[in-house]
């Protein structure tokens, strides 16, 4: 895929969609599905995500000479736990509706999997610019996935896109892309479509 | 955090460059735990009156909204234990004269999905109710989730509390009756119920307390 | 009576109506990626509901003794050094890093006993014994319990917690062995190439949860059939 050592610019653009955290590495799959029944969470939640692996990567990443192995997935939960509730008390500050809606699954960002991954795969092992770059083009992948899954739910489920009403009043609102079941038929076909597009280029790539 | 023994015996003496560097990860984790923990501390004292804040307007910014939008009006919150024994706690709402005009009360009642939480406002001799608002509700989107639309919530608007209010699924034929959600009678229901309940609440209040 | 109908009705909340995969989306990753067969899948479900009655039982003592507003315990020390006794002693702050230890040592210590006494299903388990730590659902029981320790009425107490959480515990260990069973039948089918994995398995699971929606109102069905039934 990549030289044994990734640069900057390679890591980013990885993150965003060969490596993508949801459609690539089926990581998190938990604030996916959760809270992308309509653009205004879900754009939230992926930011709030970014911001914890954007912080985390960069502290790893400084204190990388001084970790040791057994202790290593210890230090990386602390720190992330320590920006998740960072992140969690901000928005409840600033954003309190928001917050309310988002509900517990801000403080699950601490075992979403993508940002211990990250941690372990590159942050600990490469310096700053890397992390960084692997971090922002995560963090684009992951928004680039949540929303790709909130405009189809919130469009056909209430026909309306950041609560501004789209589709004319005659759409008969799907409402089963709202709840819970829409969630996973919408990722499963969204996830298949992709698998779809990527073994097509593959295919054209490897007949050229 | 680390069990390092510093009394050396000759059968579990740990080998010096590997007891130095347990050391070293001790510290590590501790300076980390001491240095968030700081930064923790910074955010809880700016941040929490801030959010305490947030949670108090939630509630307040409705209150006068709820007996009628007046321009000048101050809030006091009481708080009454009902002959049922539940400890409730609302709103009296008066002007700068002291003159009463109105009170909120909350209330909640289990609706389809889980717990739908209403205010209830009502005039100053609670004999008319000046209009509700659903707070918390989980309930069906499209269906029992209407519930918070003007629509349905207009109509208690003016209802008056001589009678319990009562859901129709046709017309309303009669003061007291309130047209359900189409498809979503039992969320319409538990709303209606949550009206009466706060009511009786205020009205156990009033006769407690005459002033 | 009212408290064991009340613990009831959490347990079955918990486990059908609002199941944790289901309806919540926690704990999705193993949901996916261990449901292959019945057998380990089931071994999975067993393993996530212990851990998280362990995690259960020790974060509602350290959340009611300790970590939330006006816990005896902090306050009581608050006091013997000699502040202020009007402030009102908050650590909530540091309830998340709390949590997430608890559980990681909760998995230890269920990997150790695990070891010790079922040596072949450890080995069969593999790496995805420690995974458990990073399950979504076992912080999601951690998290409901903190919210319903907050407000000053209706405190949960243990009996609460855990019902609460060997109800999620044993509704995510109904849905991933019935996730498993299909899955194994799927083997034998002609899924299409880009659908094959995790893309069919989050169909299934979509036509999964449809059908565990049919069970909202149970509780309250149930609850309105046991005092109508109490009252005679």
């Amino acid at each position: 895929m990549a030289s044994s050592s990734p640069s900057p610019a390679e890591r980013f653009i990885a993150g965003i969609l060969p490596e993508n955290p949801i459609y690539r590495q089926l990581l998190g799959m938990c604030p996916t599905l959760a809270v992308t029944n309509s653009l205004k969470p879900a754009l939230t939640m992926a930011a709030a995500t970014a911001f914890v692996l954007l912080c985390a990567n960069i502290s790893i990443s400084l204190i990388r000479p001084l970790l040791k192995p057994h202790l290593r997935i210890l230090i990386f939960t602390l720190t992330i736990a320590t920006f998740v509730t960072i992140a969690d008390r901000v928005l409840a500050a600033y954003l309190y509706e928001m917050s309310k809606q988002l509900g517990p699954y801000v403080p699950l960002i601490i075992v979403n999997c993508i940002i211990i991954s990250r941690c372990e795969a590159c942050s600990s092992k490469q310096p700053l610019p890397h992390a960084v770059a692997d971090a922002v083009g995560m963090g684009i992948g992951f928004a680039l996935a949540l929303s790709s899954l909130a405009f189809v739910r919130e469009l056909l489920g209430m026909g309306s896109l950041f609560g501004y009403q789209v589709l004319p009043s005659s759409w008969p609102n799907w409402g089963i892309l709202v709840l819970p079941p829409g969630a996973f038929l919408t990722l499963g076909v969204l996830l298949g479509a992709v698998n779809a597009w990527t073994a097509r280029r593959k295919a054209r790539v490897q007949s050229n | 955090m680390s069990t390092v023994s510093t009394i050396s015996e000759p059968g579990n003496e740990i080998p010096a460059p590997v007891r130095k560097n347990l050391l070293v990860d001790a510290w590590l984790v501790l300076f980390l735990a001491i240095a968030f923990g700081a930064a923790l501390a910074f955010v809880h004292a700016k941040l929490s009156p801030i959010i305490q804040a947030n949670i108090r307007n939630e509630t307040l910014s409705l209150v006068p909204v709820l007996v009628g939008s007046p321009e000048e009006y101050d809030v006091k919150e009481l708080s009454h234990v009902t002959p049922s024994g539940e400890s409730i706690s609302f709103f009296h709402v008066t002007d700068k004269s002291d003159k009463g005009l109105g009170w909120v009360i909350p209330a909640s009642s289990i609706g389809f999905a889980d717990r739908i939480q209403i205010l209830v406002g009502l005039d100053e001799s609670a004999s008319k109710i000046m209009g509700i608002r659903v707070v918390d509700q989980k309930e069906t989107p499209g269906l029992g989730n209407l519930i918070s639309d003007p629509a349905f919530r207009d109509q208690f608007e003016d209802a008056p509390t001589s009678e319990p209010l009562t859901i129709v699924k046709t017309d309303p034929a009669h003061s007291h009756q309130i047209r359900a959600v189409t498809g979503a009678t039992i969320s319409s229901v538990t709303v209606a119920n949550a009206v009466n309940q706060a009511v009786m609440d205020l009205r156990s209040y009033l006769a407690a307390d005459p002033s | 009576m009212d408290t064991i109908v009340s613990l009831f009705l959490i347990f079955i909340g918990a486990a059908l109506i609002n199941n944790f995969v289901l309806h919540y989306f926690v704990g999705i990753c193993p949901f996916i990626g261990v449901s292959r067969r019945v057998d380990l899948a089931f071994g999975m479900g067993c393993a996530v509901t212990f851990v998280i009655g362990i995690a259960a039982t020790l974060s509602w003592t350290l959340t009611f003794y300790i970590l939330r507003p006006e816990a005896p315990l902090s306050a009581w020390l608050w006091n013997s050094m000699g502040a202020d006794p009007t402030t009102v002693v908050d650590l909530s702050i540091l309830s998340y890093i709390a949590y997430i230890f608890v559980i990681a040592s909760s998995v230890q210590f269920v990997e150790m006993y695990v070891k010790k006494f079922f040596p072949s299903l450890h080995r069969s388990f593999g790496v995805f014994l420690p995974l458990i730590s990073t399950n979504c659902a076992i912080l999601f029981a951690c998290l409901e319990i903190m919210k319903n320790l907050q407000g000053g009425d209706q405190l949960w107490g243990l009996h609460h917690a855990l019902a609460l959480s060997l109800g999620g515990g044993v509704g995510f260990t109904i849905a991933i062995v019935i996730m498993a069973g299909l899955r194994e039948e799927l083997e034998l089918c002609d899924v299409p190439k880009a659908l094959k994995g995790p893309g069919i398995a989050l169909l299934v699971a979509g036509i999964l949860a449809m059908a565990f929606m049919g069970f909202t109102g149970v509780d309250r069905g149930v609850a309105d059939a046991i005092r109508t039934l109490t009252q005679h």
